[in-house]
């Protein structure tokens, strides 16, 4: 539905030519949900931008639905107006001047031909009903809380079924609690339309709980893309294992390559059990990444022993950071465990989380 | 060739208006000033200008005086603007709402005012001063009363720049300096002065610009003392010698202009950079305070002093006389009256000229805000390649002395049907305080966030329609604001219409000055009471919209 063909961007500045979009590639199939993540500066917004037609971009294509709606080579700029699609800001931007109803009615009354009065008040209904905000038709903007504001922008985004939905980190002016239930709102929201979504935020666990594919973007570039379950547990770069979450970086070499993507790696903690990518062979440097939570520490009969170095309690868990030989490891613990500074301990990585990448 | 976008065509069509209203005079001044009675081509009018000594007589003192205006306004508005948003000083608060006081009396009353406080005939001051200073001490027709009164009613101009930028000036710079040891003086020299450098380059140029141009003060003060500036010269040349020499008018006009680019392209170069500054954000911080001691009260006293001088005691002189309680030369009368009000509402010369007053000032304010929305929304909201050049040319008639603007229309237009009417008034308005109306607009403009305008993109809206019901009812406080301001500002606006006004386009300020020069002080007053109530409540609407820019 949506397609970037070597997309490119860049500014020149007095020094330096900036890419702010490096080349970047993609398809994002109808009805997907799809989120671009990265860190500030790594260009995710303006590739959206650029897909809305709110900036230009200097190389590539875009494509919406088939129809080539950019390509600087081509001569080819279809405004932003023209391109059938619905966005959401990061800054809501409701029209403060307007009621609700209006707000959300404004892109019926541009649609050509446009609709009755009648059939404008129907769908604008609908459409509130949708984001759960029927009762509030006639209150004006101005008087709506940040949460129901973003779900009037919402619904202003989808009221005119557009071929897209394009969404500019509009979780991040909320606090946390409405945040989470705003997540899996606009998740059902977007599946019941059935209308495909392009959503980036520099939040993780916003790309990881709501995608369907997620895309890690870093200087311009994608590092990386895949479903939420891959980019977390099979990284294909250390960015993107970093970005993702605190991880453990094991330097080592596999030594054997197992069945089902299964490989053995030596690492200062011994022989580790791991998986790794079909393309790598044994006798390779790698580096393991294990994240905190696939350590386990004050197992019975470890093979492995660590001594606490520090330690960080949290309630719901403990964050430790302990030391095989000269290697330290952040592990979680859950927060019955309790090993003081200095303490021997022994400790496990559960078998097969641990994932191999090429070491740098 | 790409399409053109609707954008690009408001770009153009800003431009086309722009350029014209700008370049039409412009041309036209240069054009005369080549011309002569035998050649079409020639340098006569150069050579008779700058071969005589009385031109770089009167330039000199242009300069002088402009110079010497702009470093005493300059220094009070910055100490005053610094006592009122930095120091503990009493009453502080009330400091930047006192200063609009003087504003409401226009240059032209100033002038009136203090005459009569310091004439040397019957000055109010020189007689009450006569027991201490002898006779006569002040003699406002004097280069120094020039400079005087210009600074007087230039002040609050500097004072609100300057408090501009000092209350966006984060105090935590002079509170690390305040901890590093140094003393409230010690930290003003060391780190708010040198922080503040590009706002005094800024409001350096903006007052001499204003100084340049300045009429009022050079006519009413000036002329009488024999003492010439550039944009009293070309009035005479124009409009009071006779047979008129426009030709050498024009030529007094291209060093006008020339110095005016100069000067604009000096303030915006100044101005561009002050968002390089990191220390000033755009955001008012709340304010630490300094203690000035024992100088606390005097500060206080000294500033209110100031605003009673020049805001309250010309007003209250001004409405005795207007009411007949005091007659002119000083003397107080027991029985007010209201003839002087009636006069001036049923003479028929003089309510022709009111209406034409009000037409000029409600149409002229709404012109220049329609186009400033235009110009401003292509400037600030699009990167359209050619947004740059409208901005300076839009800019470019703050430059502009009056007196030379409206040579270049007269020339322009003395052939069309325009001429002596209130249109060519209306249109010389639009294009002079076209930067005016362009810097309010473009502040409102900036105050609203990108994104309210590209969801109506989004939303499948095109520019116009985005313009109409987002962008127009959005910034429509910031427009009113503006509107009010011009209002003001064209009500009292007076070197424009003696250069372009007629009998049957009189307006306010030209019969203000006819009455003046009859000596019928009644009438001016009166006058001068109408012009200031007719602006109070403007500037208090224009104030309450916020951010009330400086007209």
């Amino acid at each position: 539905m949506i397609r970037l063909e070597a997309l490119d961007k860049s500014y020149r500045t007095r020094r330096r030519q900036l890419h702010v979009i490096d080349g970047i590639s993609l398809d994002i199939p109808e009805g997907s949900f799809f989120t671009l993540v990265g860190p500030s500066g790594s260009g995710k917004t303006t590739t959206l931008r650029v897909v809305a037609g709110l900036e230009r971009h200097d190389g590539g294509r875009v494509l919406l639905g088939g129809q080539v709606v950019s390509d600087p080579a081509g001569g080819v700029f279809v405004p932003t107006s023209d391109r059938g699609i619905g966005m959401v800001f990061q800054s809501y931007a409701i029209w403060p001047h307007m009621d609700v109803f209006s707000n959300v009615a404004y892109p019926l009354q541009q649609a050509r031909p446009r609709p009755d009065k009648a059939e404008i008040a129907r769908r604008v209904g609908e459409t509130l009903e949708l984001v759960g905000l029927g009762h509030l038709a006639q209150v004006p903007a101005t008087a709506l809380s940040g949460g129901q504001q973003q779900r009037v922008a919402l619904a202003r985004a989808l009221v005119g079924r557009p071929r897209v939905l394009l969404l500019d980190e509009p979780l991040s002016n909320l606090d946390a609690q409405l945040r989470e239930r705003m997540r899996i709102d606009i998740r059902d929201i977007q599946r019941s339309v059935g209308i495909t979504a392009l959503y980036v935020t520099h939040d993780r666990a916003e790309a990881l709980s709501m995608a369907t594919t997620v895309a890690v973007m870093n200087h311009g570039k994608i590092e990386m893309i895949g479903a939420p379950r891959d980019i977390y547990e099979r990284p294909a770069s250390r960015f993107a294992a970093e970005f993702m979450g605190p991880c453990n970086l094991l330097p080592g070499k596999l030594t054997e390559r197992l069945h089902g993507g299964w490989a053995v790696a030596a690492t200062a903690l011994g022989d580790l059990a791991c998986r790794a990518s079909a393309d790598m062979s044994p006798g390779q440097s790698v580096e393991l990444i294990v994240r905190p939570e696939d350590v386990s520490l004050g197992g019975a009969g470890s093979a492995i022993t660590a001594r606490v170095s520090n330690l960080a309690y949290l309630g719901d868990r403990i964050d430790y950071v302990v030391a095989v030989g000269a290697q330290e490891l952040r592990v979680l613990a859950h927060p019955g465990l309790a090993a003081e500074i200095g303490a021997e301990i022994g400790l496990d990585v559960l078998p097969g989380r641990a994932w191999a990448i090429p070491a740098a | 060739m790409k399409r053109v976008s609707p954008a690009g065509w408001l770009l153009l069509g800003c431009l086309l208006l722009v350029g014209a209203a700008v370049a039409i005079p412009s041309v036209t001044l240069i054009r005369e000033s080549l011309s002569s009675a035998k050649l079409a081509w020639s340098l006569v009018n150069y050579a008779k200008v700058l071969g005589a000594a009385r031109t770089w007589r009167l330039l000199g003192t242009t300069v002088l005086f402009s110079a010497a205006m702009t470093v005493v306004s300059g220094t009070l508005g910055f100490l005053f603007a610094w006592v009122a948003a930095r120091t503990d000083a009493p009453w502080r608060r009330l400091m930047p709402l006192a200063v609009l006081l003087p504003y409401l009396v226009p240059p032209t009353l100033g002038a009136i005012c203090w005459i009569f406080f310091l004439s040397p005939r019957n000055g109010l001051f020189n007689a009450w001063l006569a027991p201490l200073l002898g006779p006569a001490f002040f003699n406002i027709y004097s280069f120094p009363g020039m400079v005087f009164v210009e600074t007087l009613y230039t002040f609050p101009l500097s004072f609100m720049f300057f408090y501009a930028s000092l209350i966006t000036l984060n105090p935590a710079l002079e509170e690390a300096s305040a901890v590093s040891g140094a003393g409230t003086f010690a930290t003003f020299r060391a780190v708010t002065l040198p922080a503040m450098w590009p706002a005094v380059f800024s409001v350096a140029t903006l007052l001499f610009i204003v100084g340049l141009e300045s009429f009022d003060v050079a006519w009413f003060i000036g002329y009488p003392a024999k003492i010439f500036t550039l944009s009293i010269e070309v009035f005479l040349l124009t409009r009071y010698d006779y047979p008129p020499d426009i030709g050498a008018a024009a030529v007094f006009g291209v060093i006008a202009l020339v110095a005016a680019m100069g000067m604009v392209w000096a303030y915006r170069a100044i101005t561009r950079d002050q968002g390089r500054f990191v220390a000033i954000s755009g955001r008012a911080y709340r304010q630490g305070t300094l203690a000035l001691g024992r100088l606390r009260v005097p500060a206080t006293m000294a500033f209110y002093g100031l605003m009673l001088l020049i805001g309250v005691l010309p007003v209250l002189l001004l409405f005795g006389i207007s009411i007949e309680v005091v007659a002119w030369p000083f003397r107080l009368r027991p029985t007010p009256s209201l003839n002087n009000f009636v006069w001036i509402l049923t003479d028929d010369a003089s309510r022709a000229a009111l209406i034409n007053t009000a037409i000029l000032a409600l149409l002229g304010a709404v012109a220049v805000v329609a186009i400033s929305f235009a110009v401003a929304y292509v400037t600030v909201r699009t990167e359209l390649r050619g947004r740059s050049v409208l901005d300076y040319l839009a800019f470019l008639p703050f430059g502009f002395p009056s007196t030379v603007l409206a040579v270049g229309i007269i020339a322009a237009l003395i052939q069309t049907p325009l001429y002596n009417t209130i249109w060519i008034l209306l249109l010389a308005f639009a294009v002079k305080f076209l930067p005016y109306g362009l810097r309010n607009v473009s502040n409102a403009m900036l105050q609203i966030h990108r994104e309210m305008e590209e969801a109506s993109f989004a939303a499948g809206a095109g520019l116009f329609t985005t313009l109409r019901r987002v962008m127009l009812p959005l910034c429509a406080p910031g427009l009113l604001a503006a509107w009010s301001l011009l209002f003001i500002v064209f009500g009292r606006q007076f070197s424009l219409p003696i250069m372009l006004s007629s009998t049957d386009s009189s307006v306010l300020t030209i019969q203000l000055f006819q009455e003046f020069d009859g000596g019928q002080m009644g009438h001016v007053a009166a006058y001068g009471i109408l012009l200031i109530g007719c602006s109070l409540p403007f500037l208090i609407l224009a104030r309450w919209l916020g951010r009330a820019g400086v007209g």
